[in-house]
Protein backbone atom coordinates (compact mmCIF):
# COMPACT_ATOMS: atom_id res chain seq x y z
CA UNK A 1 0.00 0.00 0.00
CA UNK A 2 1.21 3.49 -0.81
CA UNK A 3 1.67 5.61 2.32
CA UNK A 4 2.60 9.29 2.52
CA UNK A 5 5.70 10.32 4.49
CA UNK A 6 3.44 11.48 7.32
CA UNK A 7 1.58 8.17 7.41
CA UNK A 8 4.90 6.26 7.41
CA UNK A 9 6.05 8.36 10.35
CA UNK A 10 2.95 7.55 12.36
CA UNK A 11 3.23 3.86 11.49
CA UNK A 12 6.84 3.84 12.68
CA UNK A 13 5.74 5.10 16.07
CA UNK A 14 7.18 8.63 15.94
CA UNK A 15 3.88 10.04 17.16
CA UNK A 16 3.34 7.64 20.00
CA UNK A 17 2.08 4.13 20.52
CA UNK A 18 -1.65 4.96 20.34
CA UNK A 19 -1.33 6.47 16.87
CA UNK A 20 1.00 3.69 15.75
CA UNK A 21 -1.49 1.02 16.81
CA UNK A 22 -4.39 2.87 15.18
CA UNK A 23 -2.43 3.38 11.95
CA UNK A 24 -1.39 -0.25 11.89
CA UNK A 25 -5.03 -1.29 12.25
CA UNK A 26 -6.19 0.84 9.33
CA UNK A 27 -3.20 -0.04 7.12
CA UNK A 28 -3.27 -3.81 7.74
CA UNK A 29 -7.01 -4.07 7.14
CA UNK A 30 -6.68 -1.95 3.99
CA UNK A 31 -3.81 -4.09 2.70
CA UNK A 32 -5.74 -7.30 3.31
CA UNK A 33 -8.61 -5.90 1.22
CA UNK A 34 -6.26 -4.70 -1.52
CA UNK A 35 -6.71 -0.95 -0.97
CA UNK A 36 -4.07 1.07 -2.85
CA UNK A 37 -3.80 3.89 -0.28
CA UNK A 38 -5.48 5.67 2.63
CA UNK A 39 -7.92 8.58 2.47
CA UNK A 40 -8.45 11.40 4.97
CA UNK A 41 -11.86 11.43 6.65
CA UNK A 42 -13.72 14.41 8.12
CA UNK A 43 -15.89 12.50 10.62
CA UNK A 44 -15.48 9.14 12.36
CA UNK A 45 -18.46 7.43 13.99
CA UNK A 46 -17.87 4.39 16.17
CA UNK A 47 -20.48 1.67 16.54
CA UNK A 48 -20.33 -1.26 18.94
CA UNK A 49 -19.90 0.67 22.18
CA UNK A 50 -22.65 -1.07 24.15
CA UNK A 51 -21.15 -3.10 27.01
CA UNK A 52 -23.72 -5.77 26.20
CA UNK A 53 -22.12 -6.12 22.79
CA UNK A 54 -18.35 -5.57 23.20
CA UNK A 55 -18.13 -6.81 26.79
CA UNK A 56 -15.09 -6.71 29.05
CA UNK A 57 -12.70 -7.12 26.09
CA UNK A 58 -14.04 -4.04 24.35
CA UNK A 59 -13.85 -2.01 27.55
CA UNK A 60 -10.29 -3.24 28.10
CA UNK A 61 -9.19 -2.16 24.61
CA UNK A 62 -10.73 1.28 25.03
CA UNK A 63 -9.06 1.59 28.46
CA UNK A 64 -5.75 0.63 26.88
CA UNK A 65 -6.15 3.37 24.27
CA UNK A 66 -6.85 5.93 27.01
CA UNK A 67 -3.78 4.78 28.95
CA UNK A 68 -1.75 5.29 25.75
CA UNK A 69 -3.17 8.85 25.67
CA UNK A 70 -5.06 8.30 22.42
CA UNK A 71 -6.86 11.39 21.08
CA UNK A 72 -9.20 11.68 18.14
CA UNK A 73 -7.84 13.82 15.31
CA UNK A 74 -11.15 14.53 13.54
CA UNK A 75 -14.77 15.18 14.54
CA UNK A 76 -15.79 11.89 16.17
CA UNK A 77 -19.05 10.54 17.53
CA UNK A 78 -20.27 7.24 18.97
CA UNK A 79 -23.30 4.98 18.77
CA UNK A 80 -26.05 4.39 21.37
CA UNK A 81 -25.05 2.91 24.72
CA UNK A 82 -26.57 -0.16 26.37
CA UNK A 83 -28.42 1.91 28.97
CA UNK A 84 -30.36 5.20 28.84
CA UNK A 85 -28.17 8.25 29.49
CA UNK A 86 -29.32 11.58 30.92
CA UNK A 87 -32.27 9.95 32.63
CA UNK A 88 -33.24 9.75 36.31
CA UNK A 89 -33.57 6.08 37.26
CA UNK A 90 -37.27 6.18 38.31
CA UNK A 91 -38.06 7.15 34.72
CA UNK A 92 -35.94 4.41 33.15
CA UNK A 93 -38.34 1.80 31.77
CA UNK A 94 -35.46 -0.67 31.25
CA UNK A 95 -34.61 -0.88 34.99
CA UNK A 96 -30.92 -1.24 34.14
CA UNK A 97 -28.63 -3.38 36.30
CA UNK A 98 -26.29 -1.08 38.32
CA UNK A 99 -23.16 -3.16 37.57
CA UNK A 100 -23.94 -3.00 33.88
CA UNK A 101 -24.59 0.76 34.12
CA UNK A 102 -21.20 1.43 35.73
CA UNK A 103 -19.36 -0.56 33.02
CA UNK A 104 -21.28 1.29 30.32
CA UNK A 105 -20.60 4.70 31.84
CA UNK A 106 -16.90 3.85 32.00
CA UNK A 107 -16.91 3.20 28.23
CA UNK A 108 -18.68 6.51 27.56
CA UNK A 109 -16.31 8.42 29.86
CA UNK A 110 -13.26 6.86 28.15
CA UNK A 111 -14.56 7.88 24.73
CA UNK A 112 -15.12 11.44 25.95
CA UNK A 113 -11.59 11.48 27.35
CA UNK A 114 -10.29 10.62 23.88
CA UNK A 115 -12.14 13.64 22.53
CA UNK A 116 -15.31 12.04 21.21
CA UNK A 117 -18.34 14.32 21.14
CA UNK A 118 -20.92 13.21 23.72
CA UNK A 119 -23.30 11.72 21.20
CA UNK A 120 -24.60 8.18 21.91
CA UNK A 121 -26.71 8.25 18.80
CA UNK A 122 -27.20 6.21 15.65
CA UNK A 123 -27.94 9.46 13.76
CA UNK A 124 -24.52 11.17 13.58
CA UNK A 125 -25.73 13.04 10.47
CA UNK A 126 -28.00 15.09 12.76
CA UNK A 127 -24.99 16.30 14.75
CA UNK A 128 -22.88 17.14 11.72
CA UNK A 129 -24.58 16.76 8.33
CA UNK A 130 -21.99 15.37 5.87
CA UNK A 131 -21.20 17.31 2.69
CA UNK A 132 -21.54 15.62 -0.71
CA UNK A 133 -18.33 13.86 -1.74
CA UNK A 134 -16.85 13.97 1.75
CA UNK A 135 -15.03 10.85 3.02
CA UNK A 136 -16.17 9.42 6.38
CA UNK A 137 -15.33 6.40 8.53
CA UNK A 138 -18.62 5.37 10.07
CA UNK A 139 -19.83 2.26 11.81
CA UNK A 140 -23.60 1.79 12.33
CA UNK A 141 -25.18 0.25 9.25
CA UNK A 142 -28.19 2.58 9.09
CA UNK A 143 -26.10 5.76 9.34
CA UNK A 144 -23.69 4.47 6.68
CA UNK A 145 -26.56 3.92 4.25
CA UNK A 146 -28.00 7.38 5.06
CA UNK A 147 -24.63 9.10 4.55
CA UNK A 148 -24.13 7.49 1.14
CA UNK A 149 -27.75 7.61 -0.05
CA UNK A 150 -29.09 10.91 1.28
CA UNK A 151 -25.97 13.05 1.72
CA UNK A 152 -23.75 11.72 -1.09
CA UNK A 153 -20.87 11.34 1.37
CA UNK A 154 -18.58 8.32 1.09
CA UNK A 155 -18.22 5.66 3.75
CA UNK A 156 -17.97 1.92 4.12
CA UNK A 157 -19.47 0.14 7.09
CA UNK A 158 -16.51 0.07 9.46
CA UNK A 159 -16.28 -2.39 12.33
CA UNK A 160 -15.98 -0.88 15.83
CA UNK A 161 -12.18 -1.08 16.27
CA UNK A 162 -11.47 0.18 12.75
CA UNK A 163 -13.72 3.21 13.18
CA UNK A 164 -11.97 3.89 16.53
CA UNK A 165 -8.61 3.70 14.79
CA UNK A 166 -9.85 5.94 11.97
CA UNK A 167 -10.96 8.53 14.55
CA UNK A 168 -7.44 8.56 16.02
CA UNK A 169 -5.49 8.81 12.74
CA UNK A 170 -8.17 10.69 10.76
CA UNK A 171 -7.89 8.27 7.88
CA UNK A 172 -9.33 5.07 6.52
CA UNK A 173 -8.43 2.77 3.62
CA UNK A 174 -9.47 3.83 0.12
CA UNK A 175 -11.72 0.95 -0.88
CA UNK A 176 -15.36 -0.02 -1.45
CA UNK A 177 -17.79 2.90 -1.40
CA UNK A 178 -14.92 5.44 -1.26
CA UNK A 179 -14.17 4.54 -4.90
CA UNK A 180 -16.47 6.25 -7.48
CA UNK A 181 -16.87 3.10 -9.65
CA UNK A 182 -18.37 1.20 -6.72
CA UNK A 183 -21.01 3.89 -6.15
CA UNK A 184 -22.86 3.29 -9.40
CA UNK A 185 -26.25 1.64 -9.22
CA UNK A 186 -26.19 -1.97 -10.44
CA UNK A 187 -29.69 -3.15 -9.49
CA UNK A 188 -33.09 -1.56 -9.91
CA UNK A 189 -36.25 -1.15 -7.84
CA UNK A 190 -39.47 0.37 -9.15
CA UNK A 191 -42.41 0.93 -6.82
CA UNK A 192 -45.86 1.81 -8.16
CA UNK A 193 -47.31 3.66 -5.18
CA UNK A 194 -50.61 4.51 -6.96
CA UNK A 195 -51.36 7.39 -4.64
CA UNK A 196 -49.41 9.25 -2.02
CA UNK A 197 -45.72 8.96 -1.27
CA UNK A 198 -44.38 6.24 1.04
CA UNK A 199 -44.50 7.15 4.73
CA UNK A 200 -41.89 5.96 7.23
CA UNK A 201 -43.56 2.61 7.84
CA UNK A 202 -43.97 1.76 4.16
CA UNK A 203 -40.55 3.10 3.22
CA UNK A 204 -39.23 0.74 5.90
CA UNK A 205 -41.16 -2.17 4.42
CA UNK A 206 -39.66 -1.35 1.03
CA UNK A 207 -36.19 -1.24 2.61
CA UNK A 208 -36.77 -4.62 4.24
CA UNK A 209 -37.65 -6.13 0.84
CA UNK A 210 -34.72 -4.40 -0.90
CA UNK A 211 -32.27 -5.71 1.70
CA UNK A 212 -33.53 -9.26 1.31
CA UNK A 213 -33.67 -9.30 -2.49
CA UNK A 214 -30.74 -7.07 -3.49
CA UNK A 215 -28.13 -7.52 -0.73
CA UNK A 216 -24.57 -6.54 -1.73
CA UNK A 217 -25.72 -4.38 -4.65
CA UNK A 218 -26.24 -0.62 -5.04
CA UNK A 219 -29.98 -0.42 -5.85
CA UNK A 220 -31.45 2.39 -7.94
CA UNK A 221 -34.79 3.18 -6.27
CA UNK A 222 -37.62 4.73 -8.24
CA UNK A 223 -40.40 5.54 -5.77
CA UNK A 224 -42.00 8.55 -4.07
CA UNK A 225 -41.09 9.18 -0.46
CA UNK A 226 -42.62 11.43 2.18
CA UNK A 227 -39.62 13.48 3.28
CA UNK A 228 -36.19 12.79 4.67
CA UNK A 229 -37.40 10.55 7.49
CA UNK A 230 -38.85 8.07 5.00
CA UNK A 231 -35.51 7.84 3.16
CA UNK A 232 -33.81 7.21 6.53
CA UNK A 233 -36.33 4.47 7.24
CA UNK A 234 -35.61 2.87 3.82
CA UNK A 235 -31.87 2.97 4.53
CA UNK A 236 -32.09 1.56 8.06
CA UNK A 237 -34.32 -1.35 7.06
CA UNK A 238 -32.30 -2.32 3.98
CA UNK A 239 -29.05 -2.26 5.98
CA UNK A 240 -30.64 -4.53 8.62
CA UNK A 241 -32.29 -7.19 6.44
CA UNK A 242 -29.42 -7.19 3.93
CA UNK A 243 -25.97 -5.85 3.30
CA UNK A 244 -26.89 -2.54 1.69
CA UNK A 245 -24.40 0.32 2.18
CA UNK A 246 -25.97 2.64 -0.34
CA UNK A 247 -29.06 3.16 -2.46
CA UNK A 248 -29.50 5.71 -5.18
CA UNK A 249 -32.94 7.23 -4.78
CA UNK A 250 -34.10 8.85 -7.99
CA UNK A 251 -34.10 12.67 -7.83
CA UNK A 252 -32.99 12.56 -4.17
CA UNK A 253 -29.50 11.06 -3.93
CA UNK A 254 -26.62 13.39 -4.86
CA UNK A 255 -25.10 10.40 -6.73
CA UNK A 256 -28.15 10.06 -9.03
CA UNK A 257 -26.84 9.74 -12.60
CA UNK A 258 -29.91 7.93 -13.89
CA UNK A 259 -30.87 4.25 -13.70
CA UNK A 260 -28.36 1.50 -14.53
CA UNK A 261 -28.33 0.39 -18.17
CA UNK A 262 -27.81 -3.27 -17.31
CA UNK A 263 -29.11 -3.94 -13.79
CA UNK A 264 -28.01 -7.32 -12.38
CA UNK A 265 -31.44 -7.63 -10.85
CA UNK A 266 -34.74 -5.76 -11.08
CA UNK A 267 -37.53 -5.62 -8.52
CA UNK A 268 -40.95 -4.26 -9.50
CA UNK A 269 -43.32 -3.72 -6.59
CA UNK A 270 -46.86 -2.54 -5.99
CA UNK A 271 -48.47 -1.46 -2.74
CA UNK A 272 -49.96 -4.93 -2.34
CA UNK A 273 -46.42 -6.39 -2.21
CA UNK A 274 -45.58 -4.04 0.68
CA UNK A 275 -48.87 -4.98 2.39
CA UNK A 276 -48.01 -8.67 2.05
CA UNK A 277 -44.59 -8.05 3.62
CA UNK A 278 -46.27 -6.16 6.44
CA UNK A 279 -48.49 -9.17 7.18
CA UNK A 280 -45.52 -11.53 7.03
CA UNK A 281 -43.43 -9.49 9.50
CA UNK A 282 -46.32 -8.86 11.89
CA UNK A 283 -46.25 -11.74 14.36
CA UNK A 284 -48.54 -9.97 16.86
CA UNK A 285 -51.63 -7.77 16.62
CA UNK A 286 -51.78 -4.22 17.92
CA UNK A 287 -54.14 -5.60 20.54
CA UNK A 288 -51.44 -7.95 21.86
CA UNK A 289 -48.71 -5.30 21.93
CA UNK A 290 -47.78 -4.37 25.50
CA UNK A 291 -46.04 -1.17 24.44
CA UNK A 292 -45.08 0.92 21.43
CA UNK A 293 -41.43 1.49 20.56
CA UNK A 294 -40.18 4.16 18.17
CA UNK A 295 -36.84 5.87 17.57
CA UNK A 296 -34.77 3.30 15.69
CA UNK A 297 -33.03 5.24 14.18
CA UNK A 298 -33.16 7.91 16.92
CA UNK A 299 -35.64 10.76 17.02
CA UNK A 300 -34.83 14.28 18.15
CA UNK A 301 -36.94 15.77 20.94
CA UNK A 302 -38.98 17.61 18.30
CA UNK A 303 -40.65 14.29 17.56
CA UNK A 304 -41.82 14.01 21.16
CA UNK A 305 -43.59 17.36 20.84
CA UNK A 306 -45.23 16.15 17.62
CA UNK A 307 -46.71 13.20 19.53
CA UNK A 308 -47.88 15.50 22.34
CA UNK A 309 -49.48 17.87 19.82
CA UNK A 310 -51.24 14.97 18.16
CA UNK A 311 -52.54 13.72 21.50
CA UNK A 312 -53.90 17.10 22.50
CA UNK A 313 -55.50 17.63 19.07
CA UNK A 314 -57.42 14.40 19.73
CA UNK A 315 -58.24 15.38 23.31
CA UNK A 316 -56.14 12.60 24.90
CA UNK A 317 -54.32 13.34 28.15
CA UNK A 318 -52.56 9.97 28.50
CA UNK A 319 -52.05 6.52 26.99
CA UNK A 320 -53.33 3.33 28.61
CA UNK A 321 -50.35 1.39 27.23
CA UNK A 322 -46.82 2.84 27.36
CA UNK A 323 -44.98 4.43 24.47
CA UNK A 324 -41.15 4.25 24.51
CA UNK A 325 -39.28 6.80 22.42
CA UNK A 326 -35.50 6.47 21.80
CA UNK A 327 -33.98 9.93 21.37
CA UNK A 328 -30.56 11.52 21.10
CA UNK A 329 -29.05 12.26 24.51
CA UNK A 330 -27.30 15.48 23.57
CA UNK A 331 -30.38 17.67 23.97
CA UNK A 332 -30.60 19.60 27.23
CA UNK A 333 -34.29 19.25 27.94
CA UNK A 334 -34.33 15.45 27.78
CA UNK A 335 -34.06 14.79 31.52
CA UNK A 336 -36.76 17.33 32.42
CA UNK A 337 -39.00 16.21 29.57
CA UNK A 338 -38.81 12.56 30.69
CA UNK A 339 -40.17 13.58 34.11
CA UNK A 340 -43.14 15.38 32.63
CA UNK A 341 -43.98 12.57 30.21
CA UNK A 342 -44.20 9.76 32.77
CA UNK A 343 -47.74 10.73 33.80
CA UNK A 344 -48.80 10.40 30.17
CA UNK A 345 -47.32 6.89 30.10
CA UNK A 346 -44.61 8.01 27.66
CA UNK A 347 -41.00 7.08 28.43
CA UNK A 348 -37.81 8.36 26.83
CA UNK A 349 -34.75 6.23 26.09
CA UNK A 350 -32.06 8.88 25.59
CA UNK A 351 -28.77 7.69 24.11
CA UNK A 352 -29.76 4.06 23.88
CA UNK A 353 -31.77 1.78 21.66
CA UNK A 354 -33.60 -1.49 22.32
CA UNK A 355 -31.44 -3.35 19.79
CA UNK A 356 -28.21 -2.80 21.79
CA UNK A 357 -29.53 -2.40 25.34
CA UNK A 358 -29.82 -4.94 28.12
CA UNK A 359 -32.99 -5.39 30.12
CA UNK A 360 -34.55 -8.09 32.21
CA UNK A 361 -37.78 -8.47 30.39
CA UNK A 362 -39.09 -6.40 27.52
CA UNK A 363 -42.53 -7.79 26.67
CA UNK A 364 -43.87 -10.79 24.85
CA UNK A 365 -45.16 -8.55 22.07
CA UNK A 366 -44.49 -4.93 21.15
CA UNK A 367 -45.69 -2.55 18.46
CA UNK A 368 -43.24 -0.46 16.45
CA UNK A 369 -42.98 1.68 13.34
CA UNK A 370 -39.30 0.74 12.92
CA UNK A 371 -38.55 -2.04 10.45
CA UNK A 372 -34.99 -2.22 11.72
CA UNK A 373 -36.37 -3.02 15.17
CA UNK A 374 -38.85 -5.44 13.63
CA UNK A 375 -35.87 -7.26 12.12
CA UNK A 376 -33.63 -7.39 15.22
CA UNK A 377 -35.93 -7.57 18.25
CA UNK A 378 -37.49 -10.97 17.46
CA UNK A 379 -34.00 -12.35 16.70
CA UNK A 380 -32.16 -10.88 19.71
CA UNK A 381 -34.84 -10.64 22.37
CA UNK A 382 -37.47 -13.12 21.24
CA UNK A 383 -40.37 -10.66 21.15
CA UNK A 384 -43.27 -10.75 18.72
CA UNK A 385 -43.87 -7.59 16.72
CA UNK A 386 -46.90 -5.63 15.52
CA UNK A 387 -46.21 -3.00 12.85
CA UNK A 388 -48.07 0.23 13.47
CA UNK A 389 -47.64 3.96 13.10
CA UNK A 390 -47.34 6.01 16.28
CA UNK A 391 -50.61 7.79 15.48
CA UNK A 392 -52.49 4.50 15.11
CA UNK A 393 -51.16 3.43 18.52
CA UNK A 394 -52.19 6.75 20.09
CA UNK A 395 -55.65 6.44 18.52
CA UNK A 396 -56.00 2.93 19.99
CA UNK A 397 -54.74 3.66 23.51
CA UNK A 398 -55.27 7.39 24.05
CA UNK A 399 -57.77 8.42 26.77
CA UNK B 1 15.17 -44.43 18.55
CA UNK B 2 14.02 -43.04 15.26
CA UNK B 3 10.92 -40.92 15.70
CA UNK B 4 8.66 -39.73 12.95
CA UNK B 5 10.11 -41.74 10.10
CA UNK B 6 6.81 -41.16 8.37
CA UNK B 7 6.70 -37.55 9.31
CA UNK B 8 6.40 -35.18 6.40
CA UNK B 9 7.71 -31.68 6.65
CA UNK B 10 5.74 -29.15 4.68
CA UNK B 11 6.36 -25.46 4.17
CA UNK B 12 3.93 -22.88 2.82
CA UNK B 13 4.83 -19.43 1.58
CA UNK B 14 2.02 -17.10 2.61
CA UNK B 15 0.92 -13.44 2.74
CA UNK B 16 1.91 -11.81 6.01
CA UNK B 17 -0.44 -9.38 7.78
CA UNK B 18 0.66 -9.09 11.39
CA UNK B 19 4.34 -9.62 12.17
CA UNK B 20 5.66 -12.06 14.73
CA UNK B 21 6.57 -15.66 15.33
CA UNK B 22 4.66 -18.57 16.80
CA UNK B 23 5.18 -22.23 17.51
CA UNK B 24 2.77 -24.91 18.58
CA UNK B 25 0.30 -27.58 17.59
CA UNK B 26 -2.32 -26.86 14.99
CA UNK B 27 -6.03 -26.50 15.59
CA UNK B 28 -7.67 -26.91 12.18
CA UNK B 29 -11.13 -25.63 11.27
CA UNK B 30 -12.29 -26.48 7.76
CA UNK B 31 -14.79 -23.60 7.49
CA UNK B 32 -15.01 -19.97 8.58
CA UNK B 33 -14.92 -19.36 12.33
CA UNK B 34 -17.16 -16.83 14.07
CA UNK B 35 -15.25 -15.75 17.17
CA UNK B 36 -18.53 -14.31 18.45
CA UNK B 37 -20.69 -17.31 19.38
CA UNK B 38 -18.34 -20.14 18.43
CA UNK B 39 -15.44 -19.41 20.81
CA UNK B 40 -15.86 -19.13 24.60
CA UNK B 41 -14.78 -15.59 25.50
CA UNK B 42 -13.29 -16.70 28.83
CA UNK B 43 -11.58 -20.00 28.04
CA UNK B 44 -10.73 -19.69 24.35
CA UNK B 45 -12.29 -23.09 23.73
CA UNK B 46 -14.51 -23.93 20.77
CA UNK B 47 -18.03 -25.30 21.09
CA UNK B 48 -16.63 -28.75 20.22
CA UNK B 49 -14.27 -28.64 23.23
CA UNK B 50 -11.00 -27.95 21.43
CA UNK B 51 -9.06 -25.00 22.87
CA UNK B 52 -7.10 -22.37 20.97
CA UNK B 53 -4.74 -21.31 23.78
CA UNK B 54 -1.10 -21.50 22.68
CA UNK B 55 -1.96 -23.27 19.42
CA UNK B 56 -1.72 -22.13 15.84
CA UNK B 57 -5.22 -21.72 14.46
CA UNK B 58 -5.68 -22.78 10.84
CA UNK B 59 -9.02 -22.03 9.17
CA UNK B 60 -10.59 -20.96 5.92
CA UNK B 61 -11.28 -17.54 7.46
CA UNK B 62 -13.53 -15.78 9.93
CA UNK B 63 -17.11 -14.57 9.76
CA UNK B 64 -19.82 -13.06 11.95
CA UNK B 65 -20.09 -10.02 14.20
CA UNK B 66 -17.36 -7.38 14.30
CA UNK B 67 -17.22 -8.00 18.07
CA UNK B 68 -15.00 -10.90 16.97
CA UNK B 69 -12.05 -8.49 16.82
CA UNK B 70 -12.43 -7.65 20.53
CA UNK B 71 -12.71 -11.34 21.38
CA UNK B 72 -9.44 -12.17 19.57
CA UNK B 73 -7.83 -9.25 21.42
CA UNK B 74 -9.26 -10.27 24.81
CA UNK B 75 -8.12 -13.89 24.47
CA UNK B 76 -4.62 -12.73 23.50
CA UNK B 77 -4.39 -10.43 26.53
CA UNK B 78 -5.40 -13.24 28.90
CA UNK B 79 -3.10 -15.78 27.25
CA UNK B 80 -6.03 -17.92 26.15
CA UNK B 81 -5.84 -17.14 22.46
CA UNK B 82 -4.02 -18.74 19.54
CA UNK B 83 -0.29 -18.00 19.31
CA UNK B 84 -0.68 -17.53 15.57
CA UNK B 85 -3.42 -17.58 12.92
CA UNK B 86 -3.25 -18.86 9.34
CA UNK B 87 -6.21 -18.58 6.99
CA UNK B 88 -7.05 -19.04 3.34
CA UNK B 89 -8.86 -15.67 3.10
CA UNK B 90 -8.27 -12.65 5.36
CA UNK B 91 -11.11 -10.32 6.39
CA UNK B 92 -11.30 -7.05 8.37
CA UNK B 93 -12.58 -8.64 11.61
CA UNK B 94 -9.68 -11.07 11.79
CA UNK B 95 -7.01 -8.60 10.70
CA UNK B 96 -8.20 -5.96 13.19
CA UNK B 97 -8.33 -8.50 16.04
CA UNK B 98 -4.85 -9.81 15.24
CA UNK B 99 -3.36 -6.29 15.15
CA UNK B 100 -5.06 -5.40 18.47
CA UNK B 101 -3.89 -8.60 20.16
CA UNK B 102 -0.48 -8.66 18.40
CA UNK B 103 -1.20 -12.17 17.12
CA UNK B 104 0.93 -13.18 14.11
CA UNK B 105 -1.42 -13.54 11.13
CA UNK B 106 -0.92 -14.92 7.63
CA UNK B 107 -3.29 -15.69 4.76
CA UNK B 108 -3.19 -17.39 1.39
CA UNK B 109 -3.12 -20.99 2.59
CA UNK B 110 -4.28 -23.08 -0.40
CA UNK B 111 -7.65 -24.78 0.15
CA UNK B 112 -6.22 -28.27 -0.53
CA UNK B 113 -3.47 -27.64 2.03
CA UNK B 114 -6.18 -26.77 4.54
CA UNK B 115 -7.82 -30.15 3.90
CA UNK B 116 -4.53 -32.01 4.43
CA UNK B 117 -3.64 -30.39 7.75
CA UNK B 118 -5.00 -31.76 11.00
CA UNK B 119 -5.00 -31.17 14.73
CA UNK B 120 -1.82 -32.03 16.56
CA UNK B 121 0.59 -31.40 13.67
CA UNK B 122 3.55 -29.38 14.97
CA UNK B 123 4.01 -26.05 13.28
CA UNK B 124 6.00 -22.86 13.33
CA UNK B 125 4.88 -19.58 11.81
CA UNK B 126 7.10 -16.64 10.96
CA UNK B 127 5.48 -13.46 9.65
CA UNK B 128 7.29 -10.46 8.29
CA UNK B 129 4.74 -8.64 6.18
CA UNK B 130 4.18 -8.80 3.28
CA UNK B 131 5.55 -12.35 3.54
CA UNK B 132 5.13 -15.28 5.87
CA UNK B 133 6.17 -18.89 6.11
CA UNK B 134 4.37 -21.76 7.84
CA UNK B 135 6.34 -24.95 8.51
CA UNK B 136 4.32 -28.00 9.48
CA UNK B 137 5.37 -31.46 10.59
CA UNK B 138 2.69 -34.10 10.87
CA UNK B 139 3.94 -37.36 12.33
Amino acid sequence: MFLTKEEERVLSGYEGEAKRLAMELVVRVGEALGAPRLVKVSHAHVSGISYDNIGEEGLQFIRELVELKARVSVFSTFNPAGVPLELDEPYNPLKSDPHFVSKQLEIVAALEKMGFVYSATCTPYELRPPKPGEHLAWGESSAVAVANTLYGAKTNREGGPIALAAAIVGRTYYWGLHVPENRRANSMVVVYTNGGPLDELYAGLLGYLVGEALSDTVPYVRARFRGKKSIISLCAASAASGNIGMCIVEKVSPDDRGPPLHPVEKLTLEMKDLERKREEISTASLDEAELFFTGCPHHGVGYVYEILDYMSSKGYSRLTRPMWIAVRADQREVRELARRLAEKNIFLLPGTCLVVSRFQRLASAIATDSLKSAFYLPRRHGVRVALSTAKAFVDSYGV
Amino acid sequence: MVRGVDAVMRAYLLRGHVDGEAEGELVVIQGRLSFYGEVDRETGCLNDGRCLGGKILVAEGSRGSTVGSYIIYGLARRGKGPSGIVVAQPDPILVAGAVMGAVPLASGLPKDALRELRDGCRASLAVRSPEAILRVKCG
